[in-house]
């Protein structure tokens, strides 16, 4: 497997659940030091399309390839090459975040001393040092966050998937991670960052692709996609593909909220 | 190495239980562990008891009496083992939560499949062994020490004893494990996720009843083991069990000395041994059937399991409700009828929804009028079974065994709103807190009322059926006044019911054994005055009112209470 083949690769991925498409003939590629923004709004079928990559699902039809390899439904080489940061914080509560870590160093295999010093490197940086010992169900959700990217880090991935990592994260944790994210892209790996907030992918991605009801809307590079509204700004643009109109919603909403009828 | 971590991973989870609630966990596994150690230890020396005082034993009569005592300990480590099951309930199979964890991290899903197993074997068999390690070394040797027999006839009786017992608690626990993989392939994901709060409740309320029952149905010689055509199905798999034990343990005692005995006794134990020897073949089939039976049943539920587990399953924990079906929109209407305050009415709410959807209070409800309903039927057995009404005069047990359910039912819920429904959520009660939080307090305390009312209610028509319908109206107006004192007893120094954001500790659990001791002398001494109260109309009513006119007084004293440590804080 050469550097350049790194490709992952999505084939017109299709998930349906009872009839119902959550995801449509999706497909796109993902290169290394890419960073692909994985847009949409809520229940626009992003975490599904990335579960199936990762094979936490079988795709209904379509496939998923690595490197020309096709890794449909998982793959044990193919884990071993990325890391995932899931939509919503799963983890054990009833172990402290340096157990937590510990065990996903035993079940990758790595050696446990020489990553015990990078853990330690780790969770000093993203301030857990302390927190380290306590028991999870203790966190917040932007440290259980940080404890997610440490362990989707710490065997230094060829690609990452993260299904809207900021979630929960304060400002300078945010700020952290999207300057992570743009050195690790500069040194080689493939960056999947799903979100659907539209700031933080305009700041990092190099590419976009707006989802909206399972279905690939829009697939180019930033300035392109602004283009498509009249402000040039892509915060409209992805209103205006997402077929959202939050000037008219909220103001529907406040009329719910101050109408005493 | 790997295998060893996620082995030893999912063996924390069945220690880290949802049941167990966050704060209390530690203490819970200490008594836990402790009543684990403690109760088969007093329960074998109570058994056993019979065997040293008997000053002429013999071997017909220990051989009909030990296979008595084995049917006890078979059914209990078997409804033990599965009621521990059930309380395990979701980490039996892998969750949607280590699919997550671990479904991206490079292991073949076979290995933590085989990994789940083997932890759930460990577990399963380390709290089988347990829960029967001193019975196992104790009853046998209590049972034989008045023969002074060779010290190696121990061997085979405590091999015996061991055999039978270990793979009765097996197959109990292999039974829930059976059942909700079965259940969970026959109905799908998303119906399983929506039903199996309901199903494990139904069965801990089953396995508790039937636990409580058990030593009481079943204690004395099992004859009954000797016509395999006429077992009831319910005691099948204990005959089984017990079965197996005559034919590993009969041929030992068989050997035993025969002391001389009086002409009477030696007619008797010529009888028994007989009868015993006779039907040894006959036990020997039915332990048979029990091995081919348990293996069957392994066979079934492994193959269900590892079926099941060919893919992960990635339904988000909590994507449908865990609670019992159908509680939400009959606490509504309940609700609705009730009150119509809203801190009132969101406090009643709160209560069922907590009680319904939370897996530790539903526990402690569940356990509680287990227990209840386990006394019910050991109290008034021709009440409960009977129907017709007969023409004899009522019982003081019978007239006691409402009171012991309704306290049963007060304590469950004392219990559960004595527990945070989750000391992280709280805050919203702190921003939400009007003035008076009373409100919030009186609505709970509504909702124990309904429970109770309800508990009074259901029992009418047996009560109806078996004395009348007048004395059982009369019997019910008096539980429904005993029911409000009962509830203004359990709500005293409940403050925060289910919001508490720091434990509250009383001591209770310190006092708990003198605490039963008064409330059985309590509970008999008002079945008494209850017998003479249901003579005529007027004492009915001034024995209600006078227990309505206690339930106030606690109300208004707790009140006061409250108040005062409100203004104090």
């Amino acid at each position: 497997m050469t550097p350049d083949s790194r490709t992952l690769e999505a084939h017109h991925l299709v998930k349906r659940f009872h009839g119902h498409a959550a995801v449509s003939n999706v497909s796109f590629a993902l290169r290394p030091g890419e960073i692909l923004g994985y847009l949409g709004p809520n229940g626009s079928g992003k975490s599904i399309t990335l579960k199936m990559l990762t094979g936490l699902i079988d795709p209904t039809e379509g496939r998923v390839t690595y490197s020309g390899v096709d890794v449909t439904g998982g793959n044990i080489d193919f884990r071993r090459r990325f890391g995932y940061v899931p939509e919503e914080p799963h983890l054990y509560p009833f172990l402290s975040g340096r157990e937590y870590l510990d065990l996903v160093t035993g079940l990758r295999d790595l050696p446990a001393r020489a990553m015990r010093s990078r853990i330690d490197a780790l969770l000093e940086r993203f301030g857990l040092a302390e927190a380290a010992e306590q028991s999870i169900s203790a966190y917040s959700k932007g440290m259980k966050q940080k404890t997610l990217l440490i362990a989707a880090l710490m065997h230094d991935p060829e690609l990452l998937i993260l299904d809207e990592p900021e979630s929960g994260l304060d400002v300078g944790a945010i700020l952290l991670l999207r300057h992570l994210v743009r050195v690790l892209a500069e040194r080689g790996r493939a960056i999947l960052y799903s979100s659907h907030i539209v700031e933080n992918v305009e700041r990092l991605c190099t590419r976009v692709i707006v989802l909206s009801a399972g279905r690939v809307v829009v697939d180019g590079n930033v300035d392109s996609i602004r283009t498509i509204a009249p402000s040039g700004s892509l915060e409209e643009a992805f209103a205006t593909l997402a077929a959202q109109q939050p000037d008219t919603l909220a103001t529907e909403i406040a009329d719910i909220v101050t109408n005493h009828a | 190495m790997r295998r060893r971590l996620l082995v030893r991973h999912f063996l924390n989870q069945f220690i880290e239980n949802d049941f167990a609630p966050d704060v209390d966990r530690h203490q819970i596994l200490a008594v836990a562990a402790a009543a684990l150690i403690t109760l088969p230890l007093f329960a074998t020396i109570f058994m056993s008891v019979k065997f040293l005082m008997q000053p002429l034993q013999s071997p017909g009569w220990t051989e009909m009496t030990t296979m008595g005592d084995q049917v006890v300990f078979c059914t209990t480590s078997l409804l033990v083992s599965a009621a521990i099951a059930t309380l395990e309930w979701n980490a039996l199979a892998l969750s949607p939560r280590d699919s997550v964890i671990l479904g991206v991290l490079p292991l073949p899903r076979e290995e933590i499949v085989r990994a789940k197993v083997l932890a759930l074997v460990v577990f399963a068999a380390a709290f089988v062994i347990a829960l029967n390690a001193l019975p196992i070394l104790l009853h046998p040797p209590l049972t034989v020490a008045n023969f002074q027999a060779n010290p190696l006839l121990l061997i085979p009786l405590i091999a015996a004893h061991a055999v039978s017992t270990g793979l009765a608690g097996a197959f109990g626990f292999a039974c829930v494990v059976g059942l909700r993989e079965f259940l969970f392939l026959l109905l799908g994901e998303r119906a399983f996720s929506r039903i199996g709060g309901t199903i494990r409740s139904g069965l801990l309320f089953s396995f508790l009843v039937l636990l409580v029952l058990a030593p009481i149905r079943l204690a004395g010689p099992a004859t009954w083991m000797f016509e395999p055509g006429n077992v009831p199905a319910i005691l099948q798999p204990v005959s089984w069990f017990a079965a197996i034990h005559a034919a590993m343990a009969g041929r030992v005692l068989e050997i035993l000395p025969t002391p001389d005995l009086p002409d009477r006794l030696a007619a008797e134990e010529n009888r028994l041994r007989t009868q015993y020897r006779r039907n040894l073949p006959r036990l020997t089939t039915l332990a048979l059937k029990g091995a081919a039976g348990f293996a069957a049943l392994l066979t079934l539920s492994m193959a269900v399991y590892l079926r099941n587990a060919r893919r992960f399953h990635l339904l988000p924990e909590g994507h449908s409700s865990d609670a019992v079906l159908g509680v939400s929109s009959l606490s509504d209407r309940v609700a609705s009828a009730l009150t119509r305050r809203p801190a009132t009415r969101a406090g009643l709410l709160f209560l069922v929804r907590t009680v319904a959807g939370n897996p530790s209070h539903r526990v402690y409800v569940t356990a509680f009028i287990a227990t209840g309903m386990a006394s019910l039927i050991t109290m008034a057995p021709d009440a409960v079974f009977r129907s017709g009404v007969a023409e004899r005069p009522i019982r003081t047990s019978e007239l006691v065994a409402q009171t012991l359910m309704l306290t049963a039912v007060a304590a469950g819920f004392r219990a559960a709103i004595r527990t945070s429904a989750d000391t992280r959520a709280a805050w919203v009660f702190g921003i939400a807190e009007t003035s008076n939080d009373g409100e919030f307090r009186k609505g709970v305390r509504l909702g124990v009322i309904a429970a109770v009312v309800a508990t009074v209610l259901l029992l009418f028509p047996v009560h109806a059926a078996a004395w009348g319908v007048s004395i059982a109206a009369a019997h019910a107006v008096i539980g429904v006044a005993l029911g409000w004192l009962l509830v203004e007893v359990a709500c005293a120094s409940v403050e925060r019911p289910l919001v508490w954001t720091i434990p509250p500790s009383d001591g209770l659990n310190t006092v708990g054994v003198v605490l039963l001791g008064v409330t059985v002398i309590v509970v008999l001494v008002l079945g008494a005055i209850e017998r003479v109260a249901l003579t005529t109309g007027a004492r009915t009513a001034a024995f209600a009112g006078a227990l309505a006119l206690g339930a106030a007084v606690v109300r208004h004293v707790n009140e006061r209470n409250h108040r005062s440590q409100s203004i104090a804080a």
